[in-house]
This record gives C-alpha cells, sequence and structure tokens, in this order.
C-alpha cells in the first residue's frame, strides 16, 4: 500500500493500531482507570472505522452509528466510573488483580 | 357240606383272618383270637382223623417257573398242626389272664395269631419256598412279640437281636434252596428228597442246616433266645419253646431222606446238637434268672432233637420235639404263674418257699420239670431214651447224651428248691381261672404223651441206665457244687456271646459306622461339595469383577470428571483481564482460520 | 496537503494513544487520552464529518475526560502508582493482539483492494448536519429513543453506584 494518496485503507489501518494499542492497555494495565481509558480508545477506533467508511460509500449512517457509539461510550464510561468508585470504598483498591470474588 | 379233607389248606387261614380282624377293630381279641386258633386245631384234628389216601396236595397258583404256592399235608405236617394249633389255643386262654392289665392288648393277640398263621403255613408247605414264607414270618411275629413292651431299651435291642440272628441263619437257608433250585429246576420236597448226592447238595445241605439253627438256636447262632426272654411269658412258652424253635426239627425230618444222602451234612448237624447241648446245659446250671433257666434248658433240649435228626433218627426227634413241647410249655407258663404272683420278679435267689402259698403251681411244675430230666414213666423219659439209642451209633455222643441228661436233672432240681423250698419270704397267691386250667392238659401230656410215641424195641439196658443218670442228677441238684473256674465259664456264657457282640456288634456298629460317616463325609459329601464350592468361587469372582471392574468403570468416569475439572476450574480465576486476554486469543484464532482457509 | 494532515493526526492519535496505555501516573494517561481524542477528532475533520468533529470535542473531551479527571481525583491513586503497573500476562497478550494486527493487515491488503469505488460524492449534499438529523430523527428514530433511554439508565446507575453509605459501620 502506497503512502500517498490517502484511501480508506490507511483509516482502516490506522483504526486497526489504535485498537490493539486499546486493546493491549485493556489487557496489560492493572489499573483499572487506565483500563477504563483503554476502551475509550477502543471504542474511538471503531468510530474511525465507521467515519471512513461511511466517506467511502458516501453516505451518512455511519456518522448516525458513530454517534450512538459516542452516546454508549459515554454511558458505559459513567456507569463504570461510578462502579470503580463503589469497588475502591469497599475493597480500597483499584488493582485489576486484587478483584477475584468470582473466582473459584 | 364242605370237604374239610380237601380243603385242608385253610387251616392256616384262620389265624390270618383273625389277625386282620383284630388289627382292624381292636376290640374283641380275647374271644377272636383263640377262636381263630380253635377252628385251626379242630379243623386240623378233622383231618388228621379221617382217611386221606396218602399226602394230601393242593395247589393255590404258580407263583414263579419251578415255585408254585403249593400245599402238602402228611401225618408229620398233621402232628405239628395239632401241636402248634393246639398248644398255642391253650397259651391264647392262658394270655387271656396273664395279658390281662397290659395296654396293647389287642396287638399282642394280633400278632400271636399271625404268628400261628405262619407256623401252620410252615408246616403245610410242600416245598421251601413256601416253608421259607413261613420260616420268615414266624422270625417276623417272634420280633413283634418279644418286643411287645417296646417302651423299654433292652427289649427293642434284643427283639432286634433275635430278628438278625434268625436272618442270618435265613441267609444260609436261601443260599441252600437257591442251590437246590438251580440243580434240580424246582424246591418241592419230594424232589429233594430224590436228588442225587453231590458235593452242591452237601453244600445245600450244610447251608439248609445254618438256616436251622438259627430258628432252633443251635451254634453257632444260638445266642439270641436267652435274650429273647424280656418278651412276654407266654410267648416264650409258645415260640420259643413249643413251636418256631422246633421248626428246624421238623425241617431236618422233612428232608430226612435227603440229609441220608447226605450223611456228611447230618454229622455237622449232630455234632453241632451234642456240642450246643452240652454248652447250653452247664449254662443253664448257673443262671439264676427262672426264664434263663428254661431258655438254656430248651436250647439243650433242642441240641439233643439236632443230635437225633443229624444222626438220621427223625422220628425220635419228633418225639422228643412233641413232648418237650408238653412239659417245657407247662415249665414257662408255671414260671410265668410265679413271675405274676410275685409281680415281676425273675430271680431265683429271690424265690423260696411257695410251696405251700402255690400249691398247684408247685405240683404242675414239678411234673413238668421231671418230665423234663427224664423221671423214669413220664413223657420226657421215653423221648430221651429214643434218642439215647439213636446216639449209641457214636459212643461220644452217647456220652454227651448221658451228660446232658445229668445236667438237666441238676439245674431242674436246682430250680425246684429255689423256688419252691427254703424259707419263705414274700407274699404270692396261687394262680386261678384261665392261668391255671389251661395248664391241666399241658400237665396231662407230660406226664402220658410218652406212651404213645413211636415204640421201637425197648432197649432196657439204655432206660436203665437214662434212669440213673436222671434220677442222681435230680438228687445232687439240690446242692449243685460247681468248681469255682468252671462256674466263671458257664457264669459267662463260655464267652460265646461276648465273642459276638465284641466282633460283630461293636466291631461293625461302631467301626463300621465310622468308617460310613467316613466315606459319607468325605466321598459323598464331595458331590455337593463340588458344585457348592465352583459356586462359592464363581460368586467371589463375579463379585470381584463387580467391585473392581464395573464399579472402577464408574468410579474412572467419576474420576475422570473431577480431574479434568479441577484443572478447567482454575480458569475461572475472577479476574477480567484474564477473560479478556481469552477473548482476544479467541479473536486471533478465528481471524488465523479464517485467513488460512 | 490532506495526506500530509492525516498522518498528523494519525501521528497525535497514535502517541496519544501510547502513553495513555503506557504511563504510570493516571493523570498522564488521562492527558494522553486527551490528546488521542483531539487526533481522532482531526481525522473525523478530515473525512467531512463535521458534526461529530464538534460532538467528538464537545462530549468526548469535554465531557468524559473531566469525569474521568475527577474520579482520579477523587480516588487516592498514590499507592497503586507505585506497585507493578503492568499484568503478569503481558507477554501473551502481547502476543495475541501483534497476531491480531498481522491478520487486519493481510486482511486489509487482500480485500480492500477488492472495495468497489467511491459512488457520486453526495455525502453532504444540503449539509452535513442536516444530513445526520434527517437520518437521526427519520431512519433512526427508534434507535435513538433507545439511546436516550439507555442514557437515563447511565445517569440513575451512576447517581446510584457513587452514593455514600448513610451510616459509617
Amino acid at each position: 500500500m502506497s503512502l500517498y494518496p490517502i484511501t480508506t485503507a490507511h483509516y482502516v489501518i490506522l483504526s486497526g493500531a489504535l485498537l490493539l494499542i486499546g486493546a493491549a492497555g485493556l489487557l496489560m494495565r492493572r489499573n483499572i482507570i487506565v483500563m477504563l481509558m483503554a476502551i475509550e480508545l477502543i471504542l474511538n477506533a471503531v468510530n474511525i472505522n465507521l467515519v471512513a467508511f461511511s466517506k467511502h460509500w458516501q453516505q451518512v449512517t455511519g456518522q448516525v452509528f458513530a454517534i450512538f457509539v459516542i452516546t454508549v461510550a459515554v454511558a458505559e464510561a459513567a456507569v463504570g466510573l461510578g462502579i470503580l468508585i463503589a469497588l475502591f470504598r469497599h475493597r480500597g483498591t483499584v488493582i485489576a488483580d486484587e478483584i477475584d470474588l468470582l473466582k473459584w | 357240606m364242605v370237604n374239610l379233607v380237601a380243603n385242608f389248606w385253610w387251616i392256616p387261614l384262620y389265624p390270618l383272618f383273625g389277625a386282620a380282624i383284630i388289627a382292624f377293630i381292636r376290640r374283641g381279641a380275647s374271644v377272636i383270637a383263640p377262636l381263630m386258633v380253635a377252628l385251626s386245631f379242630i379243623h386240623g384234628l378233622i383231618v388228621y382223623s379221617s382217611p386221606r389216601g396218602g399226602t394230601l396236595d393242593h395247589t393255590l397258583t404258580q407263583w414263579m417257573p419251578g415255585l408254585p404256592f403249593r400245599f402238602a399235608a402228611d401225618d408229620l405236617s398233621l402232628l405239628m398242626v395239632l401241636i402248634v394249633s393246639g398248644i398255642g389255643l391253650l397259651i391264647h386262654i392262658y394270655s387271656i389272664g396273664y395279658m390281662a392289665k397290659e395296654p396293647g392288648f389287642w396287638r399282642y393277640f394280633a400278632c400271636l395269631n399271625l404268628f400261628v398263621f405262619f407256623m401252620l403255613l410252615l408246616v403245610l408247605a410242600s416245598n421251601l419256598a413256601v416253608l421259607f414264607a413261613g420260616w420268615e414270618g414266624v422270625g417276623l411275629a417272634s420280633y413283634l412279640l418279644i418286643g411287645f413292651h417296646h417302651d423299654r431299651p433292652t427289649v427293642n435291642r434284643n427283639a432286634n437281636k433275635a430278628f438278625l440272628y434268625n436272618r442270618a441263619g435265613d441267609a444260609g437257608f436261601l443260599l441252600g434252596t437257591l442251590i437246590l433250585l438251580s440243580i434240580a429246576g424246582n424246591v418241592e420236597f419230594s424232589t429233594i428228597n430224590k436228588l442225587p448226592a453231590s458235593g452242591l447238595t452237601l453244600a445245600a445241605a450244610l447251608l439248609l442246616a445254618l438256616g436251622a439253627t438259627g430258628k432252633s438256636a443251635q451254634l453257632p447262632l444260638f445266642v439270641w433266645l436267652p435274650d429273647a426272654m424280656v418278651g412276654p411269658t407266654p410267648v416264650s412258652a409258645l415260640i420259643h419253646a413249643a413251636t418256631m424253635v422246633t421248626a428246624g426239627i421238623y425241617l431236618f425230618a422233612r428232608l430226612a431222606p435227603f440229609l441220608a444222602a447226605n450223611p456228611d451234612a447230618g454229622l455237622v448237624i449232630a455234632i453241632l446238637g451234642a456240642a450246643t447241648s452240652l454248652i447250653a446245659a452247664t449254662i443253664a446250671a448257673v443262671e439264676h434268672d427262672i426264664k434263663r433257666i428254661l431258655a438254656y434248658s430248651t436250647v439243650s433240649q433242642l441240641g439233643l432233637m439236632f443230635l437225633a435228626a443229624g444222626l438220621g433218627a427223625t422220628e425220635a426227634a419228633m418225639f422228643h420235639v412233641t413232648t418237650h413241647a408238653f412239659f417245657k410249655a407247662l415249665l414257662f407258663l408255671t414260671a410265668g404263674n410265679i413271675i405274676h404272683a410275685l409281680h415281676g420278679e425273675q430271680d431265683i435267689r429271690y424265690m423260696g418257699g411257695l410251696r405251700d402259698k402255690m400249691p398247684w403251681t408247685f405240683r404242675l411244675m414239678t411234673l413238668a420239670a421231671l418230665s423234663l430230666a427224664g423221671f423214669p414213666g413220664l413223657a420226657g423219659f421215653f423221648s430221651k431214651d429214643a434218642i439215647l439209642v439213636a446216639a449209641l451209633k457214636y459212643p461220644v455222643f452217647f456220652a454227651i447224651a448221658l451228660s446232658v441228661s445229668f445236667l438237666t436233672g441238676a439245674y431242674s432240681s436246682r430250680m425246684l428248691w429255689a423256688v419252691f423250698f427254703g424259707t419263705y419270704q414274700r407274699d404270692a397267691h396261687e394262680a386261678h381261672g384261665n392261668m391255671l386250667h389251661t395248664l391241666w392238659p399241658l400237665a396231662i401230656g407230660s406226664a402220658l404223651a410218652g406212651y404213645f410215641g413211636p415204640h421201637g424195641e425197648l432197649a432196657w439196658g439204655v432206660m436203665l441206665t437214662s434212669a440213673l443218670v436222671s434220677l442222681s442228677g435230680l438228687y445232687f441238684g439240690r446242692s449243685l457244687r460247681i468248681p469255682v473256674v468252671l462256674k466263671q465259664l458257664f457264669a459267662r456264657r463260655w464267652f460265646i456271646n461276648d465273642a459276638y457282640e465284641a466282633v460283630l456288634v461293636h466291631a461293625v456298629t461302631r467301626k463300621g459306622a465310622r468308617a460310613a460317616n467316613w466315606f459319607d463325609s468325605n466321598l459323598v459329601d464331595l458331590i455337593p461339595h463340588v458344585p457348592s464350592s465352583a459356586t462359592t468361587t464363581l460368586g467371589l469372582l463375579l463379585g470381584w469383577f463387580d467391585r473392581f471392574v464395573v464399579d472402577g468403570l464408574v468410579r474412572l468416569t467419576a474420576a475422570l470428571f473431577s480431574l479434568s475439572s479441577y484443572p478447567l476450574r482454575l480458569v475461572q480465576s475472577g479476574r477480567i483481564q484474564h477473560y479478556a486476554l481469552a477473548m482476544v486469543l479467541t479473536l486471533a484464532l478465528t481471524l488465523g482460520w479464517y485467513l488460512l482457509a | 496537503m490532506d495526506a500530509a494532515l492525516f498522518y498528523t493526526f494519525a501521528a497525535i492519535t497514535l502517541a496519544g494513544a501510547l502513553a495513555t496505555v503506557t504511563r504510570r501516573n493516571p493523570v498522564h494517561c488521562a492527558l494522553g487520552l486527551i490528546f488521542s481524542l483531539l487526533g481522532v477528532a482531526g481525522l473525523f475533520l478530515l473525512q467531512a464529518a463535521e458534526l461529530l468533529f464538534a460532538v467528538q470535542i464537545l462530549l468526548y473531551v469535554g465531557g468524559v475526560m473531566v469525569l474521568f479527571l475527577f474520579v482520579i481525583m477523587l480516588i487516592h491513586l498514590e499507592q497503586a502508582a507505585r506497585l507493578r503497573q503492568y499484568s503478569r500476562q503481558w507477554p501473551v497478550a502481547l502476543a495475541a493482539l501483534f497476531a491480531v494486527f498481522l491478520e487486519i493487515y493481510v486482511l486489509a491488503q487482500s480485500g480492500l483492494p477488492g472495495l468497489p469505488p467511491s459512488p457520486q460524492p453526495r455525502l453532504n449534499a444540503g449539509g452535513n448536519t442536516e444530513r445526520i438529523a434527517d437520518s437521526l430523527f427519520y431512519v433512526y428514530a427508534l434507535p435513538f429513543e433507545a439511546a436516550s433511554l439507555l442514557l437515563l439508565i447511565a445517569i440513575v446507575g451512576a447517581v446510584w453506584l457513587a452514593r455514600k453509605k448513610e451510616q459509617p459501620q
């Protein structure tokens, strides 16, 4: 793939890279706040993809869908942080490894 | 009008019916039983006194080839018929009184009638087979009657003993019969008496003689008779004095020509008879039980009869059978009176002075004893004389016979002195009614029967000698002294019974029983043990199989689950990052699969 | 021209993302995320998604990130910052993610050239906002209402979850 001109493919690869960085953060970091941020990165990667294809097909549906994604991401961030606060109050920790009540 | 002569074979049937009827209705035995025997006696008397024209014959049916169910009647058999039914009738009537208070009254008379039937069958038989039927039958009746008081243990044992020793003899009888059957094709007396002598006939004769020693209580099979005295006294009188025990001599009389053709057999018989006679007389001299004295006396007298028959003097033998029936029956019945009066006492050492209390019994018994001892003029004197004359051929036998005479007199007077004289110790009452008046005919016979017997030339020398010997025996019997060493021998019955007991009874029954037990528990029991242990082993194997294989499979499955679930369980770490990693891995794998495919 | 812009915005996005996932101090992570979101906004603009560009900055950066920063301030994370930051599974995770990246790249290389060409440009005919409004309130009215319901639930949930307990135990 050539660097110039910029095609939809570039955006797709970028979206994939962002996705993977976000996934890496989710899988590798122990701090729950950072994990939540990594989830935001993943959602943004999806948005990039949606908008890229929206441009490709010359339809606005992709962007509408991206709005919905943002909505969900906001709701999820709010609830997630609320859980985090409750969790911190009960357990006194924000390390994911120590939250294992559901283990065998 | 029924021809009673031609239908002579009915004579045994009356008491047979009597026995059957009594056994069914169990009442009225005291009337039915003597009545039936009386009928036999009357019928016999009619036939005996009628002109017959030779031997009467009647065939009932053919049982097997060569063995017809056939009767014959001649003077010999009719004589026996009269003795058996006549004395039998008297004893039946006597028994009504003697057995009056016994339970099982009907059983006694049924068996007694049955006995008379079998005995009459025996004497009216025309061949060895029918005779053997009667022979066995009287043995059975004897067993039943000896064992009448079957609630006493020694009684059962002695009844068995009598029957078994009889049976031992009967084995010989049967073998002899079979040999003769194989030689001649049938066993009619007429046929046998014409057989030429041979080794086989000699063997047969000896075997038949063996049977006779069982039935007539001679060596070697005499030991049952003294023990048979546990039966009621009238039974002893009839069966073991007058009739059954004379069956052996009757057999010899029937087969006299046969024995004459095989003189060696006759000699053996004579030797057995002489020996038995002497041995029994010695034992009688030291016995204390009154009935056993009389029993050994019977054995001794039968020995003399055997001696005569063996030497070919069958007439003399039958003469003595007849007289002996009278005085021996009388002796037993008077002894029965004494025992009855003393309420069961039988030991002569505890008797004494009964002469005054039982005068008639005393007189009758004395008459009978003197006749037995051969007091001159009485019946026994003449019949014993006949035997002595026959024994002259062999001095040894003559000497033995004389010794027996002496001893007979001795033990007879010993008994009389002990019972009737001396200090009077117990209370006793004289016999009356049936138990007394039936004795008169016997007394008359004991006294006078001698004059009706066969009279050969009168051997005065023999008569004188025998008279002297008898009288001296009677005299010395009062205070008989026997050397101690001999006394032990006589008292222990010459150890013959002990020898039989040791060999036959103890060895066979105890060791035999042990051997049979060993066989049974080790060999026979193997048969169920093999399948049972096979089944047990199979059961064990199956159990093992069930426990290890079948249950093992189940447990294996369970173990598989728990073993596999444990590592799988560890996957549930509770950490979301692990779960997220799982999702990513799955994604990677799926994409890879998609791309590669 | 737009290639340079693209690469610039892409660089900002990715750099911010890397900062988010690698920094120890959570505030630094939040800052990195802000930069990343701004980069994404720029990319939206390049794609002629003007409304989205504005929404992204207003909502995401101005709302969510502020929320994040508030929570970071509420929770004392100094202790957490001193501990080990990376989970023990990071080699496996990295390997798996790298594998996925390769696969996506291969997919993109093989598939995307087969992508049919863009139709006539009519994306923003009559204005981008107007087009989105049309779509959002006419065609996708039901998801729109559902989304508002979702936001309601989220609000209630967040308030409830984050409440203080009445009695101290």
